[in-house]
């Protein structure tokens, strides 16, 4: 626990140092909105569940694809060849949820002060992201482990994340979709279905990462 | 022959489909009534244009209508005009068996030989008053005892679907193939992460080949099927397809990842690690959406009819079952030729390097 | 001036007539109860078998060269 702790704040320094993915993604968050303001100034209806996870997956993968990019740094190396796999990936998994959190709710503020996103539900909308920060922080940090092996660590987490987050970006759009709407849709099953492909997705990475790992 | 038995089997098994497949006809149906709006306490001469019949003048044909399996009435007398085509007269008794004014009645039609064969809800007919008890005096009991049976195996008649309902051996088989070299490989994965073996993951990685390619297969004769029944090629807002769709995208993302790493055990091991997780994605994807979402255009699913009995008639599950095994029993054999091919390529590649 | 109209209007039904003409797959598919879909299907995926049977041999036939060139 201690370790995995210990961890956690060293990829905090790193990020403080560098300012790599806060940095980005936050002028990503003020560029998306920017540029769904400008162009889309005269639309009644817009699509705001499409808007609206199509920002949010541009931020995740990028903020996450960089966490596992900064491996080159010989500090670095010494600290993990100590460390045991598994408390590594709890740490970058911990890590990324809440970075991905924080910046789905800066997204979601952007989206409220300058878009005037029609949301009706609050709660079931914070749950839904962080139910997503969640789902996108576990996926995003194992899949760009894996990608980082190839050459073009970026391209790949995008490759190989897009399919394997549709089952989970199915239940999140239906989730939100639910938020905006004025009855009070069920939607108790999506919920459940998120919790046991988180669950099982977590189990599984928590064996194969050392795996991926020993290299 | 004891090593290769399954191949032969599913060889057998799909030659078997494919055969009694095409050449078992369909149950008789009824495809036009003409008239079809009808008036209680008038006689009507019922033109009805049928499909896969054989009629002949002297073909005894009983034509019945009835509601809520409880009651019905026999037709006066029934003429033959052709082959595929009768005419039934019927008196519909002034009262009907119904509380509402206008309902819809079934029609029956039952020829030896041919077995019997209903339209439901095919015929409106209209009542001025109700009276339900003095109704029921004028529609006997549906206990005719009079249906004859068919003579030979028929698979079910289905609007919209007729002779297509044949592909269900042929394209549903694809993605049960599909689905079983999918668990193939995810074992065999895991056998490799477990003891390292390089060939368990060249035989995963043969099978999510052929797993692709029933995949693909699967897509364009659901195409066919779809442009011919849907009316059209492709549907975003049909789930399965989507959901099919997603999980050849998963797969083709699993070669382009083995594409991109040139190290073989790195290679191995990281493309074993993805299919893993993948495998859960498509799971989920496959089965798990598709039943959350209920509403669909496929037969079977989303208020559609199914195709027969309670799912699937018997004679259907005759042929589906084997035609199933079959389909995949040959897809393990298609993924043991790619994994045989790549284990001499490797063999030879280290002899001569 | 009405003869104008007159070729106008024969000219207008002349060329819309066709799109009245039903589209030769549905003719094809109804005439015969549909069984051309299920030709359809079982010719798609034999084509695919055969697609990757050739691929398989090709793999194969490489194989064997390499062995020729390097005896």
């Amino acid at each position: 626990m201690k370790s995995i702790l210990a961890l956690i704040r060293l990829e905090l320094q790193m990020e403080l140092r560098r300012k790599y993915a806060l940095g980005g993604a936050l002028l990503y968050v003020l560029s998306t909105v920017f540029v769904i303001y400008s162009s889309l100034q005269d639309a009644k209806e817009l699509p705001w569940n499409a808007l609206f996870w199509l920002v949010a997956l541009f931020i995740a993968v990028n903020a996450v694809a960089k966490s596992f990019a900064i491996e080159q740094d010989g500090t670095q190396l010494y600290l993990y060849q100590l460390a045991s796999g598994i408390h590594i990936i709890m740490a970058k998994i911990i890590y990324n949820v809440l970075l991905v959190m924080l910046l789905l709710s800066l997204s979601t503020v952007a989206f409220l002060l300058f878009l005037a996103i029609p949301i009706l539900h609050m709660g079931l909308f914070f749950c839904t992201i962080a139910l997503g920060s969640l789902s996108l922080g576990i996926v995003l940090s194992f899949i760009s482990a894996i990608a980082n092996k190839t050459d073009s660590s970026a391209v790949f987490t995008a490759i190989l994340g897009f399919p394997v987050l549709l089952p989970i970006l199915l239940s999140l759009i239906k989730l939100t979709e639910a938020s905006f709407s004025e009855e009070m849709l069920p939607v108790s099953h999506d919920i459940i279905i998120l919790l046991a492909i988180d669950t099982i997705l977590l189990g599984l990475i928590l064996i194969l990462f050392p795996i991926v790992w020993k290299d | 022959m004891k090593r290769n038995w399954w191949k032969y089997l599913g060889a057998a098994l799909v030659l078997y489909a494919i055969i009694v497949g095409i050449s078992r006809p369909l149950n008789p149906g009824i495809l036009q009534i003409d008239p079809i709006a009808l008036e209680a306490g008038q006689t009507y001469d019922l033109n009805i244009a049928t499909y896969n019949t054989n009629f002949t003048n002297g073909s005894d044909v009983d034509a019945f209508i009835k509601i809520n399996d409880t009651f019905g009435i026999q037709s006066q007398s029934v003429v033959i005009l052709e082959h595929n085509e009768l005419k039934a007269s019927f008196v519909i008794p002034e009262k009907l068996p119904s509380i509402l004014q206008r309902e819809r009645y079934s029609i029956i039609l039952s020829a030896d030989g041919l077995g019997t064969f209903i339209r439901p809800s095919a015929l409106s007919i209209v009542q001025k008053e109700i009276d339900l008890n003095g109704a029921i005096a004028a529609w006997p009991s549906n206990d005719f005892g009079k249906f004859k049976r068919a003579d030979r195996a028929q698979f079910p008649f289905r609007a919209i679907l007729y002779e297509s309902l044949r592909n269900l051996f042929y394209h549903v088989p694809m993605w049960f193939g599909m689905t079983f070299l999918l668990l193939g490989s995810l074992v065999s994965s895991v056998l490799y992460l477990k003891d390292n073996n390089i060939e368990r993951d060249m035989m995963a990685s043969s099978m999510i080949k052929v797993a692709v390619l029933y995949g693909i297969l699967g897509c364009a004769t659901g195409a066919i099927w779809a442009r011919g029944t849907w009316g059209t090629w492709w549907t975003f807002q049909e789930i399965k397809l989507n959901v099919s769709a997603a999980t050849l995208l998963l797969y083709f993302a699993y070669f382009l990842l083995r594409a991109a790493i040139d190290d073989e055990i790195l290679k191995a091991k990281i493309s074993s690690v993805y299919s893993i997780i993948g495998f859960v994605a498509a799971v989920f994807l496959l089965f798990v959406l598709p039943r959350m979402v209920g509403d669909s255009l496929h037969p079977g699913n989303g208020g559609n009819p199914g195709f027969g009995g309670e799912d699937l008639d018997s004679t259907l599950r005759t042929v589906f079952y084997p035609a199933v095994i079959g389909w995949t029993l040959l897809g393990f054999w298609l993924a043991q030729l790619s994994y045989r091919s790549e284990i001499l390529q490797d063999y030879f590649l280290e002899k001569f390097d | 001036m009405k003869i104008n109209s007159l070729i106008l209007l024969v000219f207008t039904f002349g060329i819309s007539c066709p799109l009245l003409a039903k589209d030769p797959i549905e003719v094809a598919l109804h005439s015969s109860g549909k069984i051309y879909l299920v030709v359809g299907t079982l010719a798609v995926i034999f084509i695919g078998i055969l697609i990757y049977l050739f691929s398989i041999d090709k793999k194969l036939t490489n194989i064997e060269n390499q062995i020729k060139d390097n005896e």
